[in-house]
């Protein structure tokens, strides 16, 4: 199973040069049932990204653009009225799909912010009373911009939460943008590695991974040491410690190990807790990582 | 009890055997049905063997069938507490030199056996190694303690070790003494101050026997446990000299007539009789240690307890006519008493008189049968027919039994053997008191003058029955000497350790520290116990966290050597972040070897739930990588 993991890594990295680390990251998201952000300037390959994911995976995919005037209803579906048999119809939305981009959700109104966030927590959604299943596996990517642009509804701490990880994939090197620009001319296109059932086999596998007492000793304290001082204006939460729980067995089960050890957790934790940490407010702050500092606070020898 | 000796090799040989074919182990009903028949025979004979003895055959015979049935770790380490059980036992019966040596070579072999139990540990030169270390560590706390403790009396009193042949018996029947005489088992050692006795003169005092039933001499009610006054005043030559005697089944000691108590026993009161004998009160069970002044040349008139001497003329009414007929005609009421025991002495002159261990049996009228018929016996039928011609010619006299002579060593010590028991006769006369007369003397003057063994014809007699006694290598000198050697380390052994009591531990304080008062006596006691917990609790305490944590033991270790090349690891690295950054600056055994390292602890450490490898040969793996690193990196 692991081989069909690299592959995947490897296909995706045929269309985005020199972001292996950043790939890998966003597999291991979807590995561990995680919802991704990716947050960066327009034009770094956020959409790609997501689309090569969908298309390595095999999976339904359905892009949503978000702008200020989207209403949840266009994202959920709506009850149409049927003149023919005088019923009501439920026209599912984009979001029944098993891979959603939503693509610049900072853009969208809080109303419809909140919707999505809501379906991906229950893995359901509600419409006029009657609840309707999401198909599994189901994984949001959604992008951002960041916040310093104009136009844009800052998504509240609440909601931030509820993305496992916040990626961002950032200018390419020379090399890899060289590489890109060559390869330009030949058409790539994504093979498909795995199918969904696979994919939900993973994941029930990624679940199987040991962590050790010492393991989650250290997870523990991480996550103790950002409530403890003050430099830290959100403090992780339980749901943020299950995050890390998660995306580092599923990094061992990336790295062919059936136990966690602390490189996973070291490998992981700026993705999972960075934009859990900062908050929508700190923006313009420091460019050292607060979840690098927190990192290099903990030994992770100590238990 | 010899059967049990058979089921221990038995149960030995199947063991071996089990352990050598790995066969399956056996029925528990039998090993039941076999415990329930050794039960049932050790019941049969507990009468014969007494209390003590039977407890202690019944736990190793449990041992021997426990052997048999060995599953689980506890129950190895069940089979060995017993046996230390058992050895503490063994020390109750034998406390020499040799035996000491002995249990202790077995303790050393059992905690050798539990160690490896413990372990797991296959190598035996690994783990009599440990073990020795560890034993070697309990030496010194041991000797603290055998030194420093208080010696306290026994709460309790130990049974009885029933069925013990040694010693003299309260009963003498011709014959008995020949048996003790086969026996060179030590009897007691004298050490003398000054002169020493002549070898004619060392005339052993024990057991006093007044009551003639025609076949067996006995004590008679009347005569037991009159103290001797104690404003009896001696003069004369006198013997001072220290006893140490062996345990015994009776209360009677050893003593040169007359003898005045100096000093007594540690454990309990001894008693100096009107027949001049020290008696304890009870037997003595453990050695002991007495000293005593002898009077030797004070005659034995000073005290007659009893005013008619009549008593002593006792002889039954019927038997040996022939002996009364012989003594009627040979004396004449007219005689003097010593011309009255000379008289009947010269009977013992004619030549046809022998001198054996090994005399017929005589069953009817025995003394008749002896003095005119076989005319053979050992001291006891010399002594029991002297004494009985002398009752019949009117003239008081009683048979006394103990030991005559004994082996000199060195530096003044007379060890005396059960072989050296000996039989003679005293007769009163009005004014010179109790007459020594030992007719044995006058058929084998070498046994009075150079021990039994010159004075028997047939030496062989006395060797047949132990081949291997250390007596029969006196005719060579060399080996003679190592006898004498080992006896006299065998005596100062006794001497200084096995009489360690209140006294000399007082002693050997106030030596060290000077005078004390029982005040800071006791404070020191009670600071020397408080050290030796502390010592054991800093021993045992920091070892048992330390065990939780070996990983964390390795990782410091790693770490400190590492540093010490200059090599930090930072707060937040991992130990394989560290190892990769840090590798290219070291040579390649070192970083091969920090790699290894690196890679054993995340196996182990990280995947404990699954991983199948022993802790202990982690372990050793980690141990054996850790040293190399260490060697590589002084490189």
């Amino acid at each position: 199973m692991q081989e069909k993991i690299q592959q995947c890594i490897h296909a995706i990295g045929q269309q985005i040069k020199g972001k292996d680390a950043q790939i890998e990251l966003a597999l291991i998201c979807l590995l561990s049932k995680g919802h991704l952000l990716l947050e960066d300037l327009p034009g770094m390959g956020k959409t790609t990204l997501s689309q090569c994911l969908s298309a390595v995976l095999n999976m339904q995919y359905a892009r949503m653009q978000f702008t200020s005037d989207l209403l949840p209803a266009d994202m959920l579906g709506v009850n149409i009225y049927e003149p023919d048999t005088h019923k009501f119809n439920f026209h599912a939305g984009p979001i029944f799909n098993q891979v959603l981009l939503a693509d610049e959700i900072n853009r969208a109104s809080p109303k419809t912010q909140s919707a999505l966030l809501e379906a991906m927590a229950e893995s359901r959604v509600s419409i006029d009373g009657k609840s309707y299943d999401l198909p599994e596996p189901f994984f949001v990517i959604a992008t951002q911009n960041p916040l310093f642009q104009s136009g844009t509804y800052p998504l509240p701490e609440s909601q931030i939460d509820r993305f496992t990880m916040k990626l961002s994939l950032g200018f390419p090197s020379k090399e890899a943008e060289r590489a890109m620009l060559l390869s330009e001319s030949q058409s790539h296109e994504v093979t498909e590695v795995l199918t969904a059932s696979e994919l939900i086999e993973l994941q029930e596998s990624v679940s199987q991974v040991v962590v050790s007492e010492p393991v989650v000793d250290y997870i523990l304290s991480l996550v103790n040491a950002s409530r403890d001082s003050q430099e830290y204006p959100n403090a992780l939460s339980p749901r943020a410690t299950k995050a890390i729980y998660h995306c580092a067995q599923a990094c061992a089960f990336v790295n062919d190990r059936n136990f966690v050890i602390p490189e996973d957790v070291q490998f992981i934790f700026s993705a999972v807790t960075e934009h859990r940490l900062r908050g929508q407010d700190q923006f313009a702050a420091s460019t050292t990582l607060l979840s690098q500092s927190l990192l290099d606070k903990v030994n992770p020898m100590a238990a | 009890m010899g059967w049990v000796l058979v089921l221990c090799v038995c149960s030995f040989v199947i063991t071996g055997y089990k352990a050598q074919k790995n066969s399956p182990p056996l029925k528990n009903s039998v090993l039941n049905l076999l415990a329930i028949l050794c039960i049932s025979i050790i019941i049969w004979l507990a009468s014969d063997y007494g209390l003590l003895k039977s407890m202690i055959n019944l736990l190793v015979v449990s041992c021997c069938l426990k052997i048999l049935n060995l599953h689980h770790t506890g129950d190895y380490q069940m089979v060995a507490s017993i046996q230390l059980f058992l050895i503490g036992c063994g020390l109750i019966f034998h406390q020499s030199l040799g035996y000491s040596i002995f249990y202790c070579c077995l303790i050393v072999m059992l905690f050798c056996a539990l160690h490896a139990i413990k372990v797991r540990e296959t190598n035996y030169k690994n783990y009599s190694k440990q073990t020795l270390l560890l034993v070697l560590q309990a030496v010194p706390i041991a000797l603290v303690l055998f030194f420093v403790t208080p010696k306290l009396n026994p709460l309790w009193k130990m049974p009885v070790a029933k069925g013990s042949q040694t010693g003299l018996s309260e009963k003498m029947t011709p014959g008995d003494i020949a048996n003790l005489a086969k026996s060179d088992e030590l009897v007691f050692r004298a050490e003398f101050a000054g002169d020493l006795p002549k070898p004619q003169e060392r005339y052993w005092r024990a057991i006093v026997l007044d009551e003639f039933d025609g076949k067996t001499w006995s004590i008679s009610e009347r005569a037991k446990n009159f103290p001797l006054p104690s404003e009896v005043q001696f003069q004369g030559k006198s013997l001072d000299y220290s006893v140490i005697a062996e345990p015994t089944s009776t209360n009677w000691l050893y003593s040169l007539d007359i003898p005045i108590l100096i000093q007594g026993l540690s454990t309990q009161r001894i008693i100096s009789t009107q027949q001049f004998q020290l008696q304890s009160r009870t037997p003595l069970h453990s050695k002991g240690l007495y000293v005593v002044k002898s009077f030797i040349e004070q005659p034995l008139n000073i005290y007659n307890g009893f005013e008619n001497t009549s008593f002593y003329l006792q002889t039954p009414t019927t038997g040996n006519p022939k002996t009364v007929e012989y003594v009627l005609n040979n004396i004449s009421p007219s005689m003097s008493t010593r011309q009255k025991i000379d008289q009947l002495n010269a009977l013992f002159a004619d030549d046809d008189f022998k001198y054996s261990l090994t005399p017929p049996l005589m069953q009817t009228n025995p003394i008749d049968q002896f003095l005119f018929d076989k005319k053979t016996g050992f001291c006891s039928h010399y002594a029991s027919a002297m004494a009985y011609m002398l009752r019949i010619a009117n003239v008081p006299a009683r048979i006394v039994t103990g030991y005559q002579g004994g082996e000199l060593q060195s530096n003044n010590v007379i060890s005396v053997h059960q072989f050296d028991a000996h039989a003679w006769v005293e007769a009163w006369d009005k004014d010179l008191g109790w007459i020594r007369t030992d007719p044995t003397a006058i058929v084998a003057p070498n046994r009075v003058l150079a021990g039994l063994l010159s004075s028997l014809e047939n030496r062989a007699e006395f060797r047949n029955e132990s081949p291997f006694s250390l007596s029969l290598l006196q005719d060579y000198a060399l080996l003679n000497n190592l006898r004498l050697l080992l006896a006299e380390i065998d005596h100062t052994w006794s001497q200084s350790i096995l009489r360690y009591n209140q006294e000399s531990q007082k002693s050997l304080l106030k030596k060290i520290f000077g005078d004390m008062s029982p005040r800071s006596f006791s404070y020191a006691i009670i600071g020397s116990f408080v050290v030796i917990g502390i010592f054991i609790a800093l021993l045992f305490i920091p070892r048992q966290r330390e065990n939780k944590k070996e990983e964390q033991k390795w990782l410091e270790t790693v770490f400190s050597l590492l540093e010490k090349q200059g090599h930090r690891k930072e707060n937040s690295e991992t130990l394989q972040q560290f190892s990769q950054r840090i590798s290219p600056s070291l040579n390649s055994t070192a970083s091969k070897s920090l790699r290894y390292i690196t890679k054993v602890y995340y196996q182990w450490h990280y995947s404990q739930k699954t991983h199948s490898e022993p802790f202990a040969a982690v372990k050793d793996k980690m141990k054996k990588q850790l040293s190399t690193l260490k060697a590589a990196i002084k490189k």
